[in-house]
């Protein structure tokens, strides 16, 4: 059984116009797949993709205007969405997230190592000097200098590179089963950003937790994940082993993206690409891409069916393979 | 051998801090550009390559040193007589919400520098609004739209559209496609390219990706905390890297494709505050080759000799930089 699977998740944003119309935009169109215990997936693709949207489903993070309307999020086999909302027994505790920016994530009144035992006593972990003491080891562990003297240090204080650090540890305080990390290093310079990921890929490994990293650097998921999942216009478009996507695109957007990395233009040229996102708000029926991709046919106007290949490797497409015109 | 285009003499720009200690965001950089070439700047936050982008283009004053615009000098030119030079000299900044007025219409936007630089008639402003919209890959109708209408990269087309718009010779970039997702910033870097090839266009890449430098650049300057650490052929540079900064630099680089090995160097913590910056080389404090006399001077930038596999004008500033035994990579 896998520690999380997403069963086919819709999640619209339900508003009403000035006109008092109900508009409706499908930000996620049946997004589905699962992480394994131990493993670190990468979720790729553009603005308003929906990647965050996903880690905010899991985390049942929603507000209106956004409601899940199908779909299920298995965690444990447990049905997260029955789960009550507003309970602190799996957020935060089995499942944690590290947020993108973290100069604005941490709270500016309170010092480091007090936040990081209130998220102890909060969810009932540890308490006292245990906390304490497990606050300090866990600076430590992410490698913070002299974790003793940052407890008391205030979020402002903190470079960018060493607050990401300190919500890494804040995230992994409580031994969870899942770390979310949101874009965890946009923002971070080159050096410190490898150093963060080392970092989060070590304990993560270490200790035999998942880890879903969210963003658009194809370099990090090359080299910090073992699966990924691309994402298009609220739908997974293809998931599979690092090593086997990179390797063997199937989806014409996957192959766009790769073919979109300065290294490729380098090789083999500019490729054009002419649209933007489709409208969520009107989005047309059958596959979702057919506007972009270069291989759309009449067929490209009913959905297409997920294709399983070997290990894993599946993808959305009528017409999976290497790209004709490349 | 001709004048280039633009020279920096010894620049320096400090910024005031609490008591008297000044922050030396800009150290005594020293470098020329020559017309038509693409030069990339590289290197991290508050390394100075941002502070080095609003010096040459006038936007705020020079502490010391001095800055050519072809052979003139043009550091402590007036405002007045600098507006006669604007047109020459463009920039595009990294962020286009914050950097295209939200109260015009995109048509109003790119107006703006026909009535300043030239003297068109309404007309005649309108075609070239349409020109330039047709050149940048913008639909006409965006003309009539206010920034927030439009998206991401539309928006960094506007900025590269009105930066091209007085037929400047010489193009700061600002991080031009940081903010933007892979596939838009892949079709930002082809407008330019071609915009280049058609005009001759001097461009200044300031950017943190090594990739996009590559890409883009015919020559690369590596700055560390307001120093030049490494300059050379962009080629020479990212494949024999000599400063054990830019070897760093170059190792943190994650390519997009998992079969190409990590060798990740080691260094200690990050870029120190300009405020107690190391004394000596910039680098000590991180650097994993540090040894006392790294600590004596600063290092200077010296050519490369011939048994170190040089190749014409890379430059390095480490005091090591003659014996090759530490190389990392």
């Amino acid at each position: 059984m896998s520690l999380i699977s997403i069963e086919d998740l819709h999640v619209h944003f339900i508003s009403r116009g000035i006109d008092n119309q109900l508009m409706t935009a499908k930000a996620l169109n049946g997004v589905s797949f699962s992480v394994e215990a131990g493993q670190v997936m990468g979720i790729v693709g553009e603005t308003g993709a929906g990647k965050s949207l996903t880690a905010n489903s899991i985390l049942g993070l929603l507000r209106p205007p956004a409601k899940i309307v199908k779909g299920r999020i298995l965690f444990n086999g447990e049905d997260l969405r029955v789960i009550d909302q507003g309970s602190t027994s799996i957020r935060g505790k089995l499942i944690t997230l590290i947020p993108q920016s973290p100069k604005t994530s941490l709270d500016p009144t309170t010092k480091i190592g007090d936040q990081l035992i209130r998220i102890q006593v909060e969810h009932g972990t540890a308490s006292g000097s245990d906390a304490h003491a497990r606050a300090l080891n866990m600076l430590e562990q992410v490698q913070i200098p002299d974790p003793l003297r940052r407890m008391n240090a205030w979020a402002h204080e903190l470079s960018g590179g060493m607050a990401q650090r300190v919500l890494i540890a804040a995230s992994l305080i409580n031994s969870p089963k899942l770390v979310i990390a949101d874009e965890p290093t946009t923002g971070l310079d080159l050096t410190v950003q490898a150093e963060v990921l080392d970092t989060l890929r070590k304990l993560v490994k270490s200790s035999n937790m998942s880890s879903i990293i969210i963003t658009h650097d194809l370099g990090i998921v090359a080299h910090y994940c073992d699966r990924m999942a691309v994402m298009f216009a609220g739908s997974v478009v293809e998931e599979g082993s690092v090593v086997s996507i990179f390797k063997n695109p199937l989806h014409p957007y996957t192959q766009s993206l790769i073919a979109s990395t300065p290294k490729q233009i380098a090789k083999n040229g500019y490729k054009r690409i002419n649209k933007g996102p489709p409208d969520l708000y009107n989005l047309g029926s059958g596959c979702l891409y057919k506007d972009r991709c270069h291989k759309a046919q009449s067929i490209c106007d009913t959905a297409p069916q997920l294709l399983s290949l070997d290990l894993g490797h599946k993808t959305l497409c009528h017409f999976p393979g290497p790209s004709t015109n490349a | 051998m001709h004048n280039p285009l633009i020279e920096l003499c010894d620049l320096t720009k400090t910024y005031p801090s609490a008591g008297f200690d000044k922050v030396l965001a800009v150290d005594h950089v020293s470098l020329k550009i020559n017309s038509g070439e693409s030069v990339g700047l590289v290197g991290e936050s508050g390394s100075g390559k941002s502070t080095i982008g609003l010096l040459i283009s006038k936007l705020i004053p020079v502490s010391s040193g001095r800055i050519y615009f072809e052979g003139q000098d043009i550091t402590d030119l007036s405002e007045k007589k600098m507006r006669s030079l604007r047109s020459d000299i463009q920039i595009v900044f990294q962020d286009p919400w914050g950097s295209i007025n939200p109260r015009f219409p995109i048509r109003r936007t790119l107006s703006e520098p026909f009535i300043l630089h030239t003297d068109f008639s309404s007309s005649e402003c309108d075609r070239e609004v349409k020109r330039l919209a047709d050149r940048v890959q913008l639909p006409q109708s965006t003309l009539e739209r206010y920034p927030h209408e439009l998206s991401g990269g539309q928006l960094q087309r506007v900025s590269i559209a009105r930066a091209i718009a007085s037929k400047p010779r010489f193009l700061i970039m600002d991080e031009p496609t940081s903010s933007l997702d892979l596939s838009v910033r892949a079709g930002i870097l082809e407008l330019l390219n071609d915009i280049r090839r058609e005009t001759g266009l001097t461009l200044l890449l300031i950017s943190h990706d090594l990739d996009t430098v590559e890409l883009m650049t015919e020559r690369l300057i590596v700055l560390y905390l307001g120093r030049v650490a490494e300059m050379g052929r962009t080629s020479d540079v990212l494949s024999n890297p000599v400063h054990p900064y830019t070897q760093t630099l170059i190792s943190s680089n994650l390519q997009p494709d998992p079969n190409v090995d990590l060798k990740r160097i080691k260094v200690n913590g990050e870029i120190p505050s300009p405020l107690n910056a190391p004394k000596g080389c910039l680098f000590g404090s991180r650097c994993p080759l540090f040894k006392a006399d790294c600590a004596l001077k600063s290092p200077p930038l010296v050519e490369l000799s011939d048994s170190v596999g040089k190749s014409p004008n890379h430059l390095a500033a480490c005091i090591r930089v003659q014996d090759f035994s530490f190389k990392i990579l």
